[in-house]
């Protein structure tokens, strides 16, 4: 108990960098999946089979093995990148695979008659789509957006095996000092846990505020 | 565009104002797959004119509005509205640009309303003019204002489409569409979604613009509201005009037995509303 103490502000501070890389790599895969889910909605001519094919290959492969292509292998073409900025390239690759998936399903699920209305109003269909069609598909992506977010905090584990200083690898740190694996483990357990529980908290109240005015 | 004030449109300026009917219809063509929906229709509109089409469902009455404004894409024929004529045949790289151009020209108005569910009334009626015509945004809300003032809804301003009822929405929808001072409304079933208490409003407000002169295509059931306002009412079948006249000649002595047929129906349900 009074290891889990002791350690605790370490693994705190550790927890940061778990946060951060959660954050950034939302941030990014965000943008790459509405991109991807876009171009995939709209058909756009060499986009959207590269979006497919990138879509395809990253679910269809381990997180890990991702990591190590971004870390170990691409410096073999002269793309060296840091721990911390492969940590990002990946998870944010992945993760903006997976919600592209729930993009695009939001996007399709949108009312066919609204964007009649918008190109009724003379919009160009990519006026329609940014202000009419992709905010209302925002709102139906949310809970998505919420559970794959919880995921990837759950995910950059993984890249304590490149060294990066996160939660899990602070407490393989300790552990290699003091070989009391339970308690350690337990500990970044709980703190995962108690992270995704306010995240969760956090989304369910966007949700609420998101949804106010649509009725469903 | 039309040069009115901003609130009053179809005002005999602007273009299509050389003697020319505002809207022409030649021979236009719809098929999905197998089934011909449009079997060449011909239809013109006089500025300010009134046409009411029926017909009954699978017709071809939603399919002609919606390839009158290339939201379908005709497979032949001809549409001209105002000074843009567009074929089924082209395909430049203008045509986008063409068929904008069109739109610009024509209000449409839908059977859901299609209200923009993350904006409120005022902003969807600010939506065209902001995005399209590019007003500045007090100029944008200042015509918006007096639009919803227009169809009674200046005090729901910045509601969101669902605290509206029905027929608020479908007025706010007339509003949005009235902002892009279009030369002619098109009205695609616009009150067969509403309960039956919440058609009148709608209708009035549809009346009032006849009034002042809008050239408006109304695909509606509602007889009243042909009887009072249309100048001419077209029956459609099968994808072709069946018979078209004056409300009051087609209604009591139809020339086509189908006509006469179709008619009967809608005349026994209560308010006419097939």
């Amino acid at each position: 108990m009074s290891l889990m103490l002791s350690s605790f502000p370490y693994l705190a501070q550790a927890s940061i960098m778990t946060v951060f890389l959660s954050v950034a790599s939302i941030a990014i895969g965000l943008v790459l999946g509405l991109l991807s889910a876009v171009v995939r909605v709209a058909r756009v001519p060499v986009a959207d089979p590269i979006a497919r094919v990138y879509i395809s290959v990253i679910r269809g492969t381990p997180l890990l093995v991702q990591i190590f292509i971004v870390y170990f292998g691409l410096p073999q073409v002269g793309i060296v990148l840091g721990p911390i900025p492969s940590g990002i390239t990946a998870l944010s690759l992945n993760v903006g695979a997976y919600l592209s998936e729930s993009f695009r399903a939001a996007l399709e699920s949108v009312d066919r008659g609204q964007m009649d209305a918008a190109l009724s109003l003379a919009m160009t269909y990519w006026q329609a789509m940014w202000r009419i069609i992709i905010p209302q598909s925002f709102r139906t992506a949310l809970p998505t957006i919420g559970n794959s977010f919880i995921s990837l905090l759950k995910d950059t584990s993984l890249v304590s095996v490149i060294t990066v200083e996160e939660l899990l690898r602070a407490a393989s740190v300790v552990i290699a000092r003091t070989y009391r694996p339970l308690t350690l483990y337990v500990e970044a357990a709980v703190i995962y846990w108690v992270l995704s529980s306010a995240f969760s908290l956090l989304q369910q109240r966007v949700e609420r505020t998101a949804s106010k005015h649509v009725r469903r | 565009m039309s040069g009115g004030n901003g609130v009053t449109t179809g005002d005999g300026r602007g273009p299509g104002g050389d003697g020319r009917p505002m809207v022409q219809v030649a021979d236009l063509h719809k098929r999905y797959g197998k089934i011909e929906v449009l079997r060449g229709i011909d239809l013109s509109v006089d500025r300010g004119g009134v046409v009411v089409v029926m017909g009954p469902s699978g017709s071809g009455k939603s399919t002609l509005l919606r390839c009158l404004t290339f939201l379908e894409k005709p497979d032949a024929g001809q549409v001209r509205v105002a000074d843009v004529t567009i074929g089924a045949d082209e395909h430049d790289h203008e045509l986008g640009e063409r068929i904008r151009r069109l739109r610009r020209n024509v209000g449409m108005v839908f059977q859901h309303f299609n209200l923009f569910p993350h904006k409120t009334a005022i902003q969807n009626v600010m939506e065209g003019p902001l995005v399209v015509r590019r007003l500045p945004e007090p100029q944008a809300r200042r015509l918006a204002t007096e639009l919803l003032f227009k169809v009674g809804l200046a005090d729901r301003a910045d509601h969101y489409p669902s605290q509206l009822s029905g027929g608020q929405q479908q007025r706010v929808a007339i509003a949005r569409a009235l902002a892009m001072e279009p030369e002619v409304m098109l009205y695609d079933e616009p009150t067969s979604a509403l309960d039956p208490e919440l058609v009148g409003e709608v209708l009035a407000v549809m009346k009032r613009l006849a009034k002042d002169g809008m050239t408006m295509v109304v695909v509606t059931h509602e007889i009243g509201f042909a009887q009072d306002v249309a100048d001419r009412v077209i029956f459609m079948d099968g994808g072709v005009i069946v018979e078209e006249g004056e409300a009051s000649q087609l209604f009591s002595a139809a020339r086509e037995e189908r006509t006469r047929r179709f008619l009967g129906l809608i005349k026994r349900e209560p308010g006419g509303q097939a």
